[in-house]
């Protein structure tokens, strides 16, 4: 077999998206993709043609350069992909797979000039209900940017191609996958049946006008009803500066609120009035924008129920369920999906290039590419804590699990929720840590447990917590009373079931991090021979397990001289 | 007589012996201890070196490597005193002296952004450059080489990379007697 890499030629996977498109291709088994605009992945799908340059410009400039030239800048050509149309950029006249191979070239010569490969050939990927025209259009575009097309796979297929390679936790016991993809625009959710070794779609449905900017626009929404009442002003969306900076707050308060309970907008002057500038300082809580967006999500679990009919399937016969798009970020997607099915939901890949990078992996199962497991450090277990929002009905103990970090979450991560204190001048409250997937901590387990006080407050004080969960399994839990100057800072070994106040072990702490990361460099450049590879992968994973699994002190010093001695020979060899 | 001289030296050729053997005895200990130590310095030295570089790698990446996520405050700050300049400019001309002032306190925040690697786009009157200019709206009859009319949100460059293109309405080249007006000013202030 012929090692593609050596001879310096790659075959690439292209997601070539309505809004946004992306290239990946594989390195020593493994897919990765190519910030082609900057330092993001991330290339709007936009052509623009530039007649005095004579240049056509595609990406982030196309995009800029939308309103300046509108007659010589085209978006969403996707949309056109298979239909007997032309576009007019400026004098100039093009099929949609033109102006879609501009993109394709594009993405292909940035890709080879940023990696120094050479890129002849590529995986597309097309959505589950493109038709055969669609389809064929695609590879049109593909051969006129000068690329073999080997195959065109579907969008839900590449995104499970990818979660094949990903080390899990459990075996799935039914054939049947359901990928729910929520991006900024649209929304496609796809059954998939495993058949042996290929992927065959049952249904697929969804909306091609749902998708985040819907969620960001509630939130614009929210902010002109404030602007309002301050004012008594009604400012419609026909304001496009005014439109155009509430968007951008609202899609950065959108984040915010993925991660944390509550935010604060504080923005200066967001319109002018009589010569008063009109400030925005608004509290919002998760749960408040969660109302705002409920109806939103709830379409999208109606479309999940369509799919289903439609493959003539029921909840119980899904054995796993992928996320894909951007959207999928919102804590409440993930929660309705995990309310529908009793069965892992994976989320670990960025969900926004999960369908490049799995087209990068259907180009090496075509070429016989040997293929090595995507190693992603995820949480295992859900984490949260003991509240009082249910009962044990023995015991009428408090009983409810509050989950704050969900399983299979990418680590390092950072996630808070917000509680309220249970009567007046409560005076402290015992936070008890759970791992597990119940919402009974009797049937989770315990990690941890300690004392936070508080400052005397009326009932319903919001207290928020904060878990920041590293590599090396450790949780750093912050309290804090909200509006109190109260907090405390707790870390938490989940592996060793160990409470820690805050002390300066930190530093020790990514000095080990700083070891790992050196040594996985070092086994992942090129030329290394592979007998010295082998040894310090040995001796790295070792290590690595040692300081999981909370080895002496003696143990880890061992290995971590042996590692450090192996690294010194390795980049000797250098 | 011979035999206790005999005994004598046969005794102290033992004890000679017995030295010499108890020194390279000793000698090979320190030996042995000296390489143990010398191994323990080797060892020291090597994680005292990796903590040196893994403090180096942390003091970089915090000066040269910062994600545009950890940016945002910078960014919002350069906003939130764009657009309240901007309130007051929309209100009423600024006196010559308000707009000095403005200009000191621009230059201080850019002299500070710079100290993270970052550069604001909020000039105005240059010509459109797809790169850092986002167009919003345009006022342009001819559609060639337009220019900058109106900033409405600051952009910025982040270690030579566009991380946010200034957001702009574009029109065609205003001309005061005669003259473009980007000729007529060079950049410096038009009051």
């Amino acid at each position: 077999m012929t090692n593609i890499e050596n001879i310096g030629e790659v075959i690439c996977g292209i997601d070539l998206g309505t809004t946004n498109s992306c290239i990946s291709y594989l390195r020593e088994g493994k897919p990765f993709v190519v910030p082609v605009e900057g330092t993001s992945a991330i290339m709007p799908s936009v052509v623009s043609y530039d007649e005095s340059a004579e240049i056509m410009i595609v990406g982030r400039e196309a995009l800029n350069r939308l309103a300046a030239f509108p007659n010589h800048t085209v978006r969403s050509i996707k949309r056109l992909m298979g239909k007997d149309t032309k576009v007019h950029l400026g004098k100039k006249t093009y099929t949609p797979e033109d102006v879609s191979s501009f993109i394709l070239k594009m993405l292909v010569e940035k890709a080879a000039n940023i990696t120094g490969k050479t890129i002849k050939k590529a995986v597309i990927t097309v959505p589950a209900y493109f038709d055969d025209a669609q389809r064929r259009a695609t590879i049109s575009a593909g051969e006129l940017a000068g690329l073999e097309v080997l195959r065109i796979v579907n969008e839900p297929t590449a995104a499970s191609l990818v979660y094949d390679y990903v080390t899990k936790e459990d075996d799935m016991n039914s054939p049947y996958i359901l990928v729910y993809d929520l991006g900024g625009g649209t929304f496609d959710v796809s059954i998939l049946e495993i058949k042996g070794e290929i992927k065959e779609v049952l249904a697929s449905c969804g909306d091609t006008s749902l998708g985040g900017d819907d969620f960001d626009e509630r939130l614009v929404g929210l902010f002109l009803r404030n602007i309002r009442e301050k004012t008594g002003m009604d400012f419609s969306s026909d304001n496009r500066a005014l439109h155009m900076r509430l968007k951008e707050i609202a899609e950065r308060t959108k984040i915010i609120l993925s991660d944390k309970p509550y935010t604060t907008v504080r923005e200066a002057s967001i319109i002018v009035i009589d010569g008063n500038p009109i400030n925005l300082d608004i509290e919002i809580q998760r749960d408040e924008y969660e109302d705002m967006i409920s109806d939103l999500v709830n379409k999208t679990i109606e479309k999940v129920n369509e799919a289903l009919e439609e493959a003539r399937l029921t909840i119980g016969d899904i054995g796993e369920v992928l996320l894909v798009g951007g959207t999928t970020r919102t804590p409440m997607v993930q929660q309705a999906l995990s309310e529908i099915f009793d069965i892992p939901i994976y989320h670990s890949v960025d969900p926004d290039l999960c369908v490049s990078l799995g087209a990068a992996v259907q180009s090496g199962l075509i070429t016989g590419e040997p293929l090595g497991h995507i190693l992603l450090d995820v949480t295992s277990h859900s984490l949260g804590i003991k509240t009082a929002d249910d009962f044990d009905e023995e015991t009428m103990d408090p009983d409810h699990f509050s989950m704050i970090i969900r399983r299979n979450t990418k680590i390092p991560v950072r996630k808070a929720d917000i509680y309220y204190s249970t009567y007046d001048n409560q005076d402290k409250v015992l936070i008890e840590v759970f791992q597990g997937e119940s919402n009974s901590c009797k049937e989770n387990t315990l990690i941890g447990k300690f004392i936070y006080e508080l400052k005397p407050a009326p009932v319903y004080c919001p207290v928020v917590a904060e878990f920041s969960y590293d590599k090396e399994g450790i949780v750093h839990i912050t309290m804090q009373q909200k509006g109190y100057n109260n907090s405390k800072d707790v870390t938490l070994d989940v592996r060793n079931r160990e409470v820690k106040e805050k002390d300066a072990s930190g530093d020790t702490r990514s000095v080990l991090n700083y070891i790992v990361e050196k040594y996985k460099k070092i086994v992942a450049k090129e030329g290394l021979p592979e007998d010295l590879k082998l040894e310090l992968v040995k001796i790295g994973t070792a290590y690595e397990r040692a300081l999981r699994d909370g080895k002496d002190e003696d143990t880890i010093d061992d290995l971590e001289t042996l590692l450090i001695e192996k690294m010194e020979e390795a980049e000797d060899v250098e | 007589m011979w035999s206790e001289i005999k005994g004598l030296l046969l005794m102290r050729l033992f004890e000679r012996r017995k030295d010499k053997s108890e020194r390279l005895n000793n000698i090979e200990k320190n030996g042995v201890e000296l390489i143990a130590e010398l191994k323990d310095v080797k060892k020291i030295l090597r994680k005292q070196g990796i903590l040196i570089e893994a403090f180096k790698t942390d003091v970089i990446s915090r000066i040269d490597k910062k994600e545009v996520k950890e940016l945002q405050p910078y960014l919002e700050i350069a906003d939130n005193f764009f657009h309240l300049i901007n309130s007051f400019k929309e209100w009423q001309e600024l006196s010559r002296g308000h707009s000095e002032a403005v200009e000191i306190v621009w230059q201080k925040m850019e002299n500070l952004l710079s100290t993270v690697g970052l550069e604001i786009i909020r000039q105005e009157g240059l010509s459109f450059d797809s790169k850092s200019h986002e167009t919003v709206d345009s006022i342009s009859n001819k559609n060639d080489s337009p220019v900058v009319l109106k900033v409405y949100q600051p952009g910025f460059i982040y270690m030579g990379n566009v991380i946010r293109p200034a957001k702009v309405q574009i029109g065609d080249m205003p001309i005061i007697d005669d003259k473009p007006i980007v000729d007529a000013c060079r950049g410096e202030s038009c009051d």
